[in-house]
């Protein structure tokens, strides 16, 4: 087993938004973190929750391998579609598995020993840890934090090339005063013509530069890392789209990891060297069931 | 040093990322995770489950029942505790505002977590400095939510200390983990500024299969009296 550490630097190539909890009125704002700094300044850090990227490296996984098995999504059964796409269904009944079926299943799909998955009676760790995609701002980079120093580091970024005000609110949307004709409750507003709600959304903005840390528990032959690899290739041929209102423009970046990830062809050619075995157990509802692996092993 | 090659250890986690922890975290139940962890990366997976799982610390009894004589987490230069992280279940699509988180059919679906900065988690362990350190050393995350990136481990420090119990500080007369009580409750609590539940005191301590066997009433975590006074036996034998 290795242990991969990568660094990754996203630049917001049109401006970036993941909505809160929190409103102002009718102001939805951008999720960041309060972080104290040694001075006992408050700093907000804007990020990108990592759920959802790790979101999109399972979903975009999950469509690159059924692409080399020559198979869509509509002819999945439920049961794997919801294991591939979603990370596995709930556990009925938590049961501690048998080493063989764990080490069946992280065997023959890289893609689950890498990000994890729950089975009907058993949950299976994954080996990657990547850290939210925070905001590069100038003051974050002046803080001297570990994973945001090394980012720079080896990006060759300084903190004065980088921005203090990262966001900006953006005009989302309006209510269409048509409605109006049909709101008969609502007399008040009759009389006032038209009534316009406009709604903003804060936003990062375009050409902002946000970093990440990868770990990755790995094998020798590197299998897990060529599996991120073909995943992240797949996402970046899709559009590269993280966080919110991506009809409405948002959410586009564009990624490079330091140092460079193998190329994706370790795991590819392992796909398409036992496609036919590996299409037949996807296919398969009971291979997720315990001792129903025998025919495949 | 004893004849086993036990030694009072302080260990500390330097972290690169925020933890989240609602609980201390046992460094037992820790490395029997992680030993785990390794056994099935080389093919001797062992269930957690197992009550005696031979971990490289010392054992300490109280009224017939042992236990490791480790601490729980102790947070180190805690600059905060700071907003807090919220994880939403999936049930339906019901948005947010209309869960009624209080109570009801969503109550429990939505969990709410603390988000701590800090740079340092320690831990005293008495145990043999050799064994432990690969165990350690496979441990890159630590806390709750560790694949959404909580609790990076950036480094650890593993050094030996002047201490006779790692579970329980001399000076302050604190306890650092739970320990299993002997005799009778009411009978121990006179005259002690203590806290008793009903819990476990070993790995698993998530497994509530068994409840009569051992869910047994423990003197938790923070409470203040002589451990010397409730010991039967030092470094009961593996």
């Amino acid at each position: 087993m290795i242990y991969s550490t990568f660094y990754g630097l996203f630049r917001a190539e049109t401006p970036l938004n993941h909505g809160a909890d929190e409103k102002m009125e009718t102001t939805s704002l951008c999720r960041y973190n309060t972080v104290l700094l040694e001075d006992g300044k408050e700093v907000k850090v804007y990020n990108i929750s990592v759920a959802a990227y790790r979101h999109n490296i399972r979903e975009f996984g999950c469509h690159r391998l059924l692409n080399l098995l020559g198979l869509f999504v509509e002819d999945l059964p439920e049961i794997s579609n919801v294991i591939f796409l979603s990370g596995g269904p709930r556990l009925e009944k938590g049961e501690v598995a048998p080493l063989e079926f764990i080490r069946f299943i992280r065997q023959w799909f890289p893609l689950l020993d890498l990000m994890g998955c729950t089975t009907p009676f058993t949950m299976i760790s994954g080996k990657f840890t990547p850290t939210a995609i925070n905001v590069l701002a100038r003051e974050v980079a002046e803080a001297n934090f570990f994973i945001e120093g090394n980012i720079l580091d080896l990006f060759g970024i300084t903190p004065e090339s980088l921005p203090s005000v990262v966001t900006e609110f953006q005009f989302n949307s309006k209510r269409d005063t048509r409605t109006e004709i049909f709101d008969i409750a609502n007399t008040k507003n009759t009389d006032c013509g038209t009534v316009a709600n406009i709604f903003d959304t804060q936003v990062v903005r375009k050409g902002a530069r946000l970093g990440h840390q990868v770990m990755i528990r790995d094998y020798d032959n590197k299998m897990l890392e060529s599996c991120l690899s073909s995943a992240l290739r797949e996402w970046q041929r899709s559009g590269c789209h993280v966080g919110g209102k991506i009809n409405q423009g948002c959410g586009q970046v564009s990624l490079q990891y330091a140092p460079s990830l193998v190329s994706p062809e370790i795991y590819e050619n392992f796909v398409i060297d036992n496609a036919s075995k590996i299409k037949n157990m996807v296919l398969d509802k009971k291979i997720w069931m315990n001792k129903e692996i025998s025919p495949y092993r | 040093m004893d004849e086993q090659g036990n030694q009072p250890l302080q260990i500390d986690f330097t972290l690169s990322t925020d933890l989240v922890i609602n609980q201390p975290i046992h460094l037992d139940a820790l490395l029997v995770y992680f030993l785990n962890e390794a056994g099935e990366d080389h093919g001797t997976y062992k269930d957690s489950i197992i009550e005696n799982w031979p971990l490289p610390l010392r054992k300490l009894q109280i009224g017939g029942k042992w236990f490791w004589d480790c601490s729980d987490s102790i947070v180190i230069e805690h600059k905060r505790a700071l907003d807090t992280i919220k994880r939403k279940f999936t049930i339906d699509d019901l948005p947010m505002k209309s869960v009624n988180v209080a109570g009801l059919k969503y109550g429990s679906k939505i969990t709410t977590f603390e988000r701590i900065q800090t740079e340092c988690i320690r831990f005293f362990a008495y145990g043999n400095l050799c064994a432990l350190k690969p165990i350690i050393g496979r441990i890159r995350s630590i806390g709750m939510l560790r694949a959404h990136g909580f609790g990076v481990v950036k480094g650890f420090e593993i050094k030996p200390i002047d201490m006779d119990f790692c579970c329980w500080d001399r000076q302050q007369q604190i306890l650092l983990r739970n320990i299993p009580l002997s005799g009778d409750p009411f009978e121990f609590l006179l005259d002690r500024n203590v806290t008793i539940k009903q819990g476990r005191y070993r790995p698993p301590y998530y497994d509530r299969s068994k409840r009569d066997e051992n869910i047994v009433p423990i003197i938790c975590q923070g409470s203040k009296f002589n451990l010397e006074d409730v010991l039967d036996v030092l470094n009961v034998s593996q």
